[in-house]
């Protein structure tokens, strides 16, 4: 792709030497283990759901339903004897299927109409899945124990499937494509009369939005080692992600991966000990936030670095 | 100004209807854009001139008629793919992406827009941005600009799908009289690149000065055509604009 530069690739391998050099670090325990692979599905998730919900302004409530597809694919694949990283590309492809099926006839509706059926899909999956004996039914599935990968190639899968999930999303930020999105969310009408294609356009960057979201289900999938309708078709999920996002910066690059981080420490640290209404404390803080920075963290931090720079470079 | 007489149509509607619920705001009109040619397009408030461009733009299809852009029938295609196939347009109420900067912004129509071998997008862009004297304006976000400003990006924006017909809707009302020229002085150089033009106005002097031929319309059907001195003359215009004489 033309719009992939060098310097994106020289980025990429540093964000992933970095990550490798901070590994011994996060690797230390199981706890921090387990907050470094969330925090690479959340990154792979925003930033999948920033393309669609982000560049072409579609606010998408129904992402588990994805991230659900992948999840199984994966689990069932891998119970049916297939090594969990041979699973991966099944469980991208599978749900870009699943989204291009729903996404298609969905994507022609815009704005809030668009946002009420992707509730739809989601709870309609969640219930059919529920009722799915052949993948477990309510009870989900439960996978192989003593085949788990163990923390490092675990931390390294997620490492590459974050950084690869920011790429991508730089990649089509500089594309044609990425400006057709931006074109038709500032103005679909106005985008058509330029001869933007605005169907295709959404159905292309959902496709892509939802193979990485399959590709953090399925991820999900083998550091739990335990997949469950009511978790992974989760309407919770989806509505993290678009708090993600929004906390972080929408339609942005690094919007995504700051929001990622943010919800996740949140979630650890703060709203722990408020437990099942944790939500509900993060959507008030998600009020707060949007009242005193509608962009996002990023626009400000970026502001802030330039700031830095200019003082000290 | 003498029109060229005779050129093959390269914009013809014939029989469009189009009807909102009960309102008829097209009456079964013909038009015809000879090839080289700039057509003015006017008529008093809700004449139907803005549904005309809707309708050729593929905005709306047409409830009947037949709508084709170089003798190739376009009235059941979706707006992209007439833009594609050469014929753009502006907006009344310009229409711009806010969030892009002005060269991205006519970026998109120099990437999407009709494809023409040996140029690329970006120069393409680069000489509609000058030919609309945005050039000092290029890196400023779009939504710095003034109104004149966004009426000439629009243009750009239009221009740059490297169209064949170019519909222009009212670009230089609310303008100054400077602004005013400066439009009608881009709106020659355009017709000279050989882009044929339905433009819609209310400014008479700007319409009036540049139009090869008039169309007018009234109610959504055709009250008058021809040049711009013949129309000004003609009965049924003067009613329409400024109604009956109170003796007759």
């Amino acid at each position: 792709m033309s719009s992939f530069t060098r310097r994106h690739l020289f980025l990429g391998v540093g964000a992933l030497g970095g990550l490798a050099l901070i590994a011994p670090l996060l690797l230390a325990n199981p706890y921090s283990s387990r907050l470094a692979q969330l925090l690479f599905m959340n990154v792979l998730l925003a930033s999948a759901w920033n393309l669609v919900g982000g560049f072409a302004g579609q606010i998408s409530f129904g992402n588990a339903s994805l991230f659900g597809v992948g999840a199984y694919a994966t689990s069932m694949l891998w119970l049916a004897g297939f090594h969990p990283f041979l699973t991966m590309p099944a469980a991208a492809l599978l749900a870009a299927l699943y989204g291009v099926a729903w996404g298609w006839p969905c994507l022609r509706l815009r704005g809030p109409y668009f946002a009420i059926a992707t509730i739809g899909v989601a709870e309609a999956t969640r219930i059919v899945a529920n009722h799915i004996e052949a993948a477990g039914g309510a009870s989900g599935l439960t996978l192989p124990l003593e085949q788990d990968l163990g923390p490092v190639l675990l931390y390294a899968l997620g490492a590459v499937l974050a950084v690869a999930s920011v790429l991508v999303s730089a990649a089509v930020r500089r594309s044609r494509l990425g400006l057709g999105l931006i074109a038709l969310r500032e103005d679909a009408q106005a985008a058509a009369a330029s001869g933007v294609n605005v169907a295709r356009q959404q159905v292309t960057v959902f496709a892509v939005t939802a193979a990485l979201t399959g590709l953090a289900g399925g991820y999900y999938a083998v550091f739990t080692l335990y997949v469950v309708p009511e978790k992974v078709f989760g309407f919770d999920l989806s509505i993290s992600l678009v708090l993600m996002v929004l906390v972080g910066g929408i339609g942005t690059v690094m919007g995504p991966v700051l929001g990622a981080g943010i919800y996740l420490f949140l979630e650890q640290f703060v709203l722990a000990s408020l437990a099942d209404i944790h939500l509900a404390a993060f959507g008030a803080l998600l009020i707060f936030i949007i009242l005193l920075e509608p962009r996002g963290a990023a626009p400000r931090l970026a502001q802030f670095v330039r700031l830095i720079r200019r003082r000290f470079g | 100004m003498s029109g060229p007489a005779g050129g093959s149509a390269l914009v013809e509607a014939r029989g469009v209807v189009k009807r909102f619920g009960g309102l008829t705001a097209v009456h079964g009109l013909d038009l015809t854009l000879r090839e080289g040619e700039i057509l003015g397009l006017i008529g008093p408030n809700g004449a139907g001139k803005t549904t005309l461009f809707n309708l050729l733009s593929g905005q709306f299809a047409p409830d009947a008629g037949k709508i084709l852009l170089e003798g190739r029938e376009i009235h059941h295609l979706p707006s992209h793919r007439i833009c594609r196939l050469g014929l753009a347009r502006t907006f009344q109420v310009p229409r711009p992406f806010l969030a892009m900067t002005v060269s991205e912004s006519v970026l998109v129509g120099a990437q999407f827009g009709r494809r023409v071998p040996g140029t690329t997008a970006s120069e393409t862009a680069d000489r509609c941005v000058a030919l609309t004297r945005l050039e000092p304006r290029r890196n400023a976000p779009v939504h710095s600009l003034n109104l004149a400003e966004r009426k000439r990006l629009d243009l750009a924006r239009a221009l740059a799908t490297r169209p064949r017909v170019l519909l222009v809707d009212e670009v230089a009302a609310g303008l100054n009289p400077t602004e005013v020229r400066e439009t009608v002085g881009i709106l020659r150089e355009v017709h000279a690149a050989g882009i044929g033009i339905i433009y819609v106005e209310h400014v008479m002097e700007a319409v009036m000065d540049i139009s090869h031929r008039v169309h007018v319309l009234d109610h959504g059907a055709t009250i008058a055509i021809g040049t711009p001195a013949e129309v000004t003359r003609d009965p049924a215009v003067i009613e329409a604009y400024l109604g009956r004489s109170a003796g007759s």
